[in-house]
């Protein structure tokens, strides 16, 4: 009752929890399933950053994909409504001239 | 003098006499009259009412300046029309006077200071020209000349001009028709030789309804009134004129109008003219015509005679040598008193000769112009009667003036009015009615001349019956017919009716006592002929006598119940028994035993018939007891009753083996008279009537007191019989009613519900039906607007275009810099770098993903954004090249979240006119396309100038069956292929596939808007683009 009289809104106190809580998340490139265990609001640059150095591969030759969508590496799991266990697939740079 | 006949009435006199041929008479009179202040005179008198009307009305109009401009109108009048009387006008010296005067009009001063003028007026007087002059009666005209300085005076051939100092009274039959002016009553002729036929001829030259329409549309009327009517004065004598008379000629200038009226319908030239009178009839005329020429001319005739009497005295009747002569003489007497008046006493002798001789003279001229005449219009065939059939191929209806050197006009007037002076005295010459007839018929024909119209004789109606028509009469159709009772032949006062001319039978004249017979219907309906008697001799019918009818049943006799109520002097079956109960208590008594038994001796066979009952009751006394213990009988039945009924809603039915001794007549036979029953059939009953006070030595019931008993009444088997049945049938009946009455509830019920249900079906129906229209109606313009929207268009300008040069050189610099600068920032949030561009803008570098998902995405904004469609209900959507690598590896169903993102459902799906993907497969960029709204899966490879692959397209077939789910109908989806350039190298695919893209779009045809060539430039400009953050500003995509 305390802490509800402390921060006024109910709403924002149980928010606070689910904000903090860390979310599994498999990250894999159908070779390699690496597990990442974030909070929601961490931006996914992070996660996709360390798992570029762990495979030596540079950011800009992959794509990190979430259900076909690209991930930006300012998203957020928030941002992109992930829920715990989710994968994000890494891709390789699509390139094209001729068949 | 009479003032009411309008004969003498200055303003009819006026009026008539100024009738010309040229101008409607009564037209000009009545709008003078009614019209200018200048002239206030009155109408034309033809009503107190009418002109008092107008008079007050003009006079509050106009105050007392009314009466000072009247008399000065007035006075002038009378000077300027040479009004000889003394008296002028007079102005009475004050109202009373004016009031004790005479005339209609009377001035007076209405002041001392004689400045203001007053005026009275009275009704029914119409002297008020000049009183002086009118009040003496005189037939001073007044002063028409005024006012008709222009008209010409009638002349002798109008008759009925001069006869307006005729006191005759016509009886107007028929009004005038064609002019509104009421035409003056005038009073036929006296004077005229029509006077002389009166009775004769019945008809004139005439006209009718469907003959007066065609003149009325004519513009020109040549016709201006119509006029029926008949001389009824005396009611002996008949004179119906019809007559048209003649306004104006048609003017010949007009051709058209001239063959309208020319064209006279059903009549032809006749080719014998003599064929109406009759040949023989002329010459029969002729030769009596010639000879009595003769005998003027030998002058055999007796002149001199004073008077009509001496002159047949003085003649020798008994011989008939002079019997011409003497025929003659009188004949030419009559003439002479005809036109000259009755023969004075004091007139001198000389005079008489003279008169007599003059008149020989005329009668020799008239008697061979009228020879002549004949001659001329019958017998001869080349001379007149040719000269107008060249000149009128056909019967005219215009004037036809015939021109001959013998006869004129004037000359057929005079023949007309001698042979009218022949029939007038047609009873001189023993004419018979053949001569009489044709003479009639010649006077109608000259007449015709004399007016210039048609000659009737001339003309014939084939196909119709001439020779009924009366003398005279135009054909039937054109012209009214006259019935020929109307008509009289015979002589006045002795007026033969045309009946024996027309049906050649005489007929009976007492008109009165003839008896019209009524018709007798035939009787219909429930009225029959009576066969008892002859039919009847009037109308009235008696009434059939009611028929003898058997009764039946209608229902089954099982259904059959007594009445409630049997006739009082019918014992019924309770009644017996309480006779039986009686009896049983009088065991002992022979007296009862007696009347009991004396009651049932009437015969059985004597029925309720009401005689025998009569007998019977006389015999045997019924009424007597039936008085005597009505009142008790029926209290016992009620009792008895009340306790048959308590015992059975007690115990049910009456048990049937209580008395089984009980034998009592069948229950069908109930009536006392039916059966006599035996003493030994008595019945055995237990007391149930305390009899202590009927053991009176004769044993007649004083008093019955019903002893209180526990058990019911016990009895007998039969009634309970009987009413056992009765109970059963009656709950038998009650049962099959209720049934019955369930049955049809449930029939009712069940027809209701069918009824409903049917309704409802219809209605269900018609539901479909109108969705089903709808449905093919939607479907209709859905495949419509498909077609519409597969078809592709050039483009309005063109799409690939130099880039300007600093946006060049900024495009150059973007592979020249820092690698990890950011030079762009797509719309899906991906930074370019110089790594991206790298694979951009060298002509031969092959497009990364980062390139065309930047683009096409962008692009599938930017047109969704111009085509309506908003992000919640996109009109057009780009996937990134992800899209295609998703579908391969998880399906339609890994999907989901994707399409969720991008709001397309299946609810909107097919109003989304492009989804668009790129496709990286195998290093190759590939172009998906679907159109929902057109229904249509592409897939676009430049390689194969534009045509797809079958596998991705069914595989995005499947993706678009996921998405709409059970909305997906297999048929309406194809798959097409949409003609591009080709590529024809081994890098261009992704520029190939952004280009094909943006046509597609917009909808424009990519063969059309760019080429292989203009690949490198456009590697530039979608870096530019790119750039440009999209296609917008300067790369913007609106109006090709």
């Amino acid at each position: 009752m305390a802490d509800n009289a402390e921060n006024g809104s109910p709403g924002g106190h149980a928010e606070a929890p689910q904000g903090a809580e860390h979310l599994n998340i498999k990250v894999t490139d159908n070779n390699n399933e690496v597990f990442f265990k974030i909070k929601r609001s961490t931006k996914l640059e992070k996660l996709m950053t360390a798992f570029c150095e762990r495979q030596g591969k540079t950011l800009a030759s992959v794509r990190f994909l979430f259900e076909g969508q690209r991930v930006q590496p300012t998203d957020t799991p928030d941002t992109l409504e992930m829920q715990d266990g989710d994968t994000l697939e890494v891709h390789q740079e699509q390139v094209g001239g001729c068949q | 003098m009479s003032v009411p006949t309008s004969a003498s009435a200055p303003g009819a006199l006026a009026r008539q006499t100024t009738t010309t041929t040229t101008a409607p008479d009564a037209a000009p009179a009545a709008s003078r009259s009614r019209g200018g202040v200048s002239h206030p005179l009155p109408s034309p008198y033809t009503g107190a009412g009418d002109e008092t009307r107008l008079f007050r009305q003009r006079k509050f109009e106009e105050g007392d300046n009314f009466a000072n401009e009247l008399f000065v109108t007035l006075r002038n009048a009378n000077y300027m029309s040479g009004c000889q009387c003394v008296q002028k006008l007079v102005i009475y010296s004050d109202k009373s006077l004016a009031k004790q005067g005479s005339g209609h009009l009377r001035f007076y001063w209405a002041d001392a200071a004689h400045k203001e003028l007053g005026v009275i007026e009275r009704k029914l007087d119409p002297r008020w020209v000049c009183f002086g002059c009118g009040a003496t009666g005189s037939k001073q005209p007044g002063f028409e000349w005024l006012f008709d300085s222009k008209k010409r005076k009638a002349v002798v051939a109008e008759p009925e001009l001069l006869a307006v100092n005729q006191d005759t009274e016509i009886q107007r039959l028929i009004q005038p028709a064609l002019e509104e002016p009421q035409h003056p009553p005038a009073p036929y002729m006296q004077t005229g030789f029509w006077a002389n036929v009166t009775g004769r001829v019945a008809t004139m030259a005439t006209s009718v309804v469907d003959f007066l329409g065609r003149i009325r549309r004519a513009p020109h009327h040549f016709f201006e009134t119509i006029d029926i009517r008949r001389w009824s004065s005396t009611n002996k004598t008949n004179l119906s004129v019809k007559r048209l008379k003649r306004q104006s000629c048609i003017p010949v200038d007009e051709p058209e109008l001239e063959a309208y009226l020319y064209d006279l319908p059903y009549a032809v030239w006749t080719d014998d003219p003599a064929k109406n009178v009759g040949k023989d009839c002329i010459k029969a005329l002729t030769t009596a015509l010639s000879s009595q020429i003769d005998i003027i001319r030998q002058g055999g005739l007796v002149k001199g005679a004073r008077s009509l009497d001496t002159l047949i005295s003085e003649f020798p009747t008994n011989t008939p040598l002079y019997r011409d002569v003497r025929q003659l003489s009188i004949a030419i007497h009559h003439r002479i008193i005809d036109e000259s008046g009755p023969i004075t006493a004091s007139m001198p002798n000389y005079q008489v000769m003279l008169q007599f001789n003059e008149a020989c003279t005329k009668f020799r001229e008239d008697a061979e112009k009228a020879i002549t005449f004949m001659n001329d219009i019958y017998m001869s065939k080349d001379t007149i009667f040719k000269n107008v059939l060249e000149k009128h191929p056909s019967p005219p209806l215009s004037r036809l003036q015939l021109e001959s050197v013998d006869f004129t006009s004037l000359v057929a007037f005079r023949v007309a009015k001698f042979f009218a002076f022949l029939i007038k005295h047609h009873t001189l010459f023993d004419l018979p009615d053949e001569i009489i007839l044709a003479l009639t018929k010649v006077l109608v024909d000259a007449n015709a001349v004399h007016k210039f119209e048609l000659v009737p004789s001339w003309i014939e109606c084939p196909g119709l019956h001439r020779q009924k028509a009366m003398p005279g009469a135009f054909p039937i159709p054109i012209f009214d017919e006259i019935a020929v009772d109307e008509l009289a032949v015979g002589t006045a006062p002795v007026a033969e009716p045309t009946w024996q001319l027309k049906h050649g039978v005489h007929r009976t004249p007492e008109r009165k006592s003839h008896r019209v017979p009524r018709e007798i219907l035939k009787p219909r309906g429930i009225l029959k002929p009576s066969k008892q008697w002859s039919a009847p001799e009037s109308p009235s019918y008696f009434a059939t006598p009611p028929k003898k009818r058997t009764l039946d049943f209608l229902s089954p006799v099982a259904k059959y119940f007594p009445p409630a109520q049997t006739p009082v002097t019918v014992m019924t079956s309770s009644r017996e028994e309480i006779f039986k109960k009686k009896q049983k208590l009088k065991e002992g008594s022979t007296d009862w035993q007696e009347t009991i038994t004396n009651h049932r001796l009437i015969p059985r066979d004597s029925r309720q018939a009401p005689e025998e009952v009569e007998i019977a009751e006389r015999q045997f006394g019924l009424r007597y007891h039936e008085l005597k213990y009505g009142d008790f009988v029926r209290d016992m039945k009620r009792q008895l009753d009340e306790r048959i009924e308590e015992h059975e809603a007690i115990h049910g039915p009456i048990d049937m083996d209580s008395p089984e001794d009980i034998k009592i007549p069948a229950p069908r036979e109930p009536s006392l008279f039916r059966r006599p029953i035996s003493k030994s059939r008595s019945v055995e009953l237990p007391p149930i009537l305390d009899s202590s006070d009927e053991s009176d030595s004769d044993g007649k019931p004083v008093s019955i007191t019903l002893k209180k008993r526990k058990n019911p009444l016990p009895i007998s088997s039969a009634k309970k019989d009987e009413l056992r049945l009765r109970s059963q049938l009656q709950e038998e009946l009650n049962a099959m009613a209720e049934r019955d009455r369930r049955e049809e509830l449930e029939r009712q019920r069940m027809q209701e519900v069918r009824r409903q249900e049917e309704q409802r079906r219809l209605e269900e129906e018609e539901r479909q039906r109108e969705l089903q229209r709808l449905e093919e109606a939607r479907l209709a313009f859905e495949r419509r607007r498909i077609q519409e929207a597969r078809v592709l268009r050039r483009p309005n300008r063109p799409l690939i275009t130099p880039l300007p040069a600093d946006l060049d050189d900024d495009v150059s610099s973007t592979i020249t810099g820092n690698y990890q600068r950011s030079y762009a920032k797509t719309c899906e949030g991906t930074e370019l770098s110089r790594r991206d561009f790298e694979k951009l803008i060298p002509p031969t570098a092959w497009l990364n993903d980062n390139i065309v998902n930047g683009c096409i995405v962008d692009l599938g904004n930017r047109v969704n954004a111009a085509s309506g469609g908003t992000e919640n209900d996109p009109k057009c959507f780009a996937f990134s090249s992800f899209f295609w690598t998703r579908l391969q590896s998880h399906g339609p169903q890994g999907l989901d979240r994707l399409t969720r993102r991008a709001k397309i459902y299946k609810t909107n799906f097919l109003s989304m006119d492009t989804i668009m993907m790129p496709i990286c497969e195998g290093n190759h960029w590939t172009l998906a396309m679907i159109r929902p709204s057109a229904r249509t899966v592409a897939h676009m490879d430049s390689m194969r100038s534009g045509a797809g692959t079958t596998r991705v397209k069914s595989l995005l077939l499947g993706w678009v069956k996921h998405v709409l789910a059970e909305n997906f109908v297999e048929q309406d989806w194809e798959t097409v292929d949409y003609a591009a350039p080709r590529q024809d190298n081994g890098y261009d695919c992704g520029v190939f596939t952004i280009t094909n893209a943006i046509c597609l779009a917009l909808g424009l045809d990519p063969r059309h808007t760019y080429t292989a060539r203009q690949c490198t430039l456009q590697r530039r400009r979608l870096a530019a683009v790119l750039m440009n953050g999209g296609f917008t500003n300067q790369f913007s995509l609106e109006g090709l």
